[in-house]
């Protein structure tokens, strides 16, 4: 389980996110949205302990992530933005996959080969990782992040710089191995189109938390107009199955 | 009978060219270049005061004052920086500063001093075939040490060029790591320019790099075989022939770079 009781956090005296009380149970597959500089990324990086709260506690697993980051590192994956990723280092995907498990000291190349096989990217780890297309480097990132059995995943936009048939595919993977294997997912996400067919848990956020609940429940221009200050919210968005824009 | 001369130009530019290779692969990933630039902007700079100061003063060690010079250099960026420069125009400016005073200091240590043009002269260009054999001896095991640091540290400083952000997540300390490496950049620009000159520790830093990136597969061993080899290559020519060392480096390089981009 994790929970955020009263948590504001930010950088310097900038505050960023404020307020925030959220609990989810294991095994949950959510999705954080809301606009650029709504908090989200750093919403994930309080939980991860990277980024200290102002004020409030938070709980994952009953861990306070800030106290003990040697246990939150076992227990906790992180998959950041593609945009942070050096594309220059002509790594190959066995390697990029292997390296949570190589910085702490336990290389095993079953479990590489096993990661790669959830995503269905087995027969490109002899590949250079920078060759590879925009989804299929996605998959990569994610069998790293599925690589040393986390019980919690969380991703910092996922779906961006994808195809529309990509992000969809992506995000059904992510359902899929939340389904077959209990992980739990926190998701950052721009795109919402893709979250309807699996109904997630949703946490729209504007530095607030403006509402959360069952997908279907909570995407609606009431609360998507105060998340967004407008209900026309771009190319190809779904609002409970009709499309605007 | 091979030429002591010969000897000392082939163990100078071989020992320079590995470190090179090693830390010119890690400058073209990490995207230090800048960094390496400032580097040798400031040994210049530093070495030139040393010299005249150390003439002047004779009881002063000139490596002490260029040592001392290079503390105020890197004080300086770090100052901006914590001041909230941007790292790019911190080092710019250090560079400012750098080659205002190297300007200075080596026309008056050209004009004052004695043997002070060809001092000046070495400074900038190096002169791998004088430097004494016992002196090898010394900078043999500053290399060896040098090269064991880098590749202990290696992976780490792959990952963190790779990935920051999930490097810091599943270790902490990235950003020390990061100062690691700039101070090994920074040493090695040191130990570069001392066998072989400023100006061709330029290239010597900045053209394996980029040559292995034009090769995906095993750039790094295709960047250290390459350095080796052109910087031998290189001695060997200018032995024969008497044409300066790092013009020999250079044309080689910037000839290898330019045949791979029409190859491509």
């Amino acid at each position: 389980m994790i929970m955020m009781n009263h948590v504001s956090a930010g950088y310097g005296n900038r505050i960023v996110i404020e307020d925030i009380t959220i609990s989810l149970e294991h095994p949950f597959f959510a999705v954080i949205a809301g606009p650029n500089g709504a908090g989200k990324s750093t919403m994930l990086k309080v939980l991860l302990g990277i980024v200290k709260r102002k004020s409030g506690s938070v709980s994952v697993f009953g861990i306070d992530p800030e106290v003990d980051k040697k246990s939150i590192r076992r227990i906790v994956s992180y998959m950041p933005q593609s945009s942070t990723i050096n594309l220059d280092i002509p790594l190959r995907v066995k390697e990029v996959v292997a390296m949570p498990l190589r910085i702490m000291g336990e290389d095993d190349e079953s479990l590489v080969r096993e990661a790669l096989e959830i995503v269905g990217a087995e027969k490109y780890e002899n590949e250079i990782f920078s060759r590879l297309s925009g989804g299929l480097r996605q998959r990569v990132l994610l069998a790293r992040a599925l690589v040393k059995n986390a019980k919690l995943i969380l991703l910092d936009e996922p779906l961006s710089h994808i195809d529309s048939k990509g992000r969809g595919e992506i995000f059904s993977t992510l359902h899929r191995i939340h389904e077959e294997k209990g992980v739990s997912f926190l998701i950052v996400g721009h795109d919402l189109s893709v979250c309807a067919l699996y109904d997630p848990y949703l946490i729209l956020l504007n530095r607030r938390i403006v509402a959360h609940g069952r997908f279907s429940e909570i995407v609606k221009p009431k609360y998507l107009a105060e998340a967004y200050g407008s209900i026309l919210l771009g190319e190809g968005f779904v609002v409970m199955g009709e499309e605007h824009g | 009978m091979v030429d002591p001369l010969l000897v000392s130009g082939l163990l100078s530019a071989s020992l320079a060219s590995i470190v090179a290779g090693l830390v010119g692969v890690l400058i073209n990933y990490t995207k230090t270049q800048f960094l390496a630039i400032e580097s040798l902007h400031m040994i210049i700079a530093a070495s030139l005061v040393g010299g005249l100061v150390a003439w002047y003063y004779r009881a002063v060690p000139s490596e002490l004052v260029s040592l001392i010079t290079m503390a105020l250099f890197i004080f300086i960026a770090v100052l901006m920086l914590e001041k909230g420069f941007s790292q790019d125009t911190s080092m710019g400016f250090t560079i400012a500063v750098a080659s205002m005073i190297a300007s200075l200091f080596s026309y008056y240590v050209a004009l004052l001093t004695p043997g002070g043009v060809s001092y000046v002269y070495t400074v900038l260009f190096g002169n791998p075939f004088l430097i004494p054999l016992s002196s090898i001896v010394a900078y043999l095991l500053t290399g060896v040490l040098l090269v064991l640091v880098l590749l202990f540290l290696w992976r780490v400083f792959i990952y963190i060029a790779f990935d920051p952000e999930t490097f810091e997540i599943l270790r902490g300390g990235a950003r020390i790591y990061r100062w690691i490496l700039y101070m090994l950049i920074a040493f090695s620009a040191i130990y570069i320019t001392r066998l072989v000159g400023a100006i061709p520790a330029h290239i010597a830093l900045m053209m394996p790099g980029i040559i292995a990136s034009r090769v995906e597969q095993r750039s790094s061993y295709i960047a250290i075989t390459f350095s080796f080899l052109s910087s031998i290559t290189s001695i060997i020519i200018s032995y024969q022939v008497g044409i300066p060392y790092g013009a020999l480096l250079g044309i080689i390089s910037i000839s290898l770079y330019l045949l791979l981009l029409v190859r491509r």
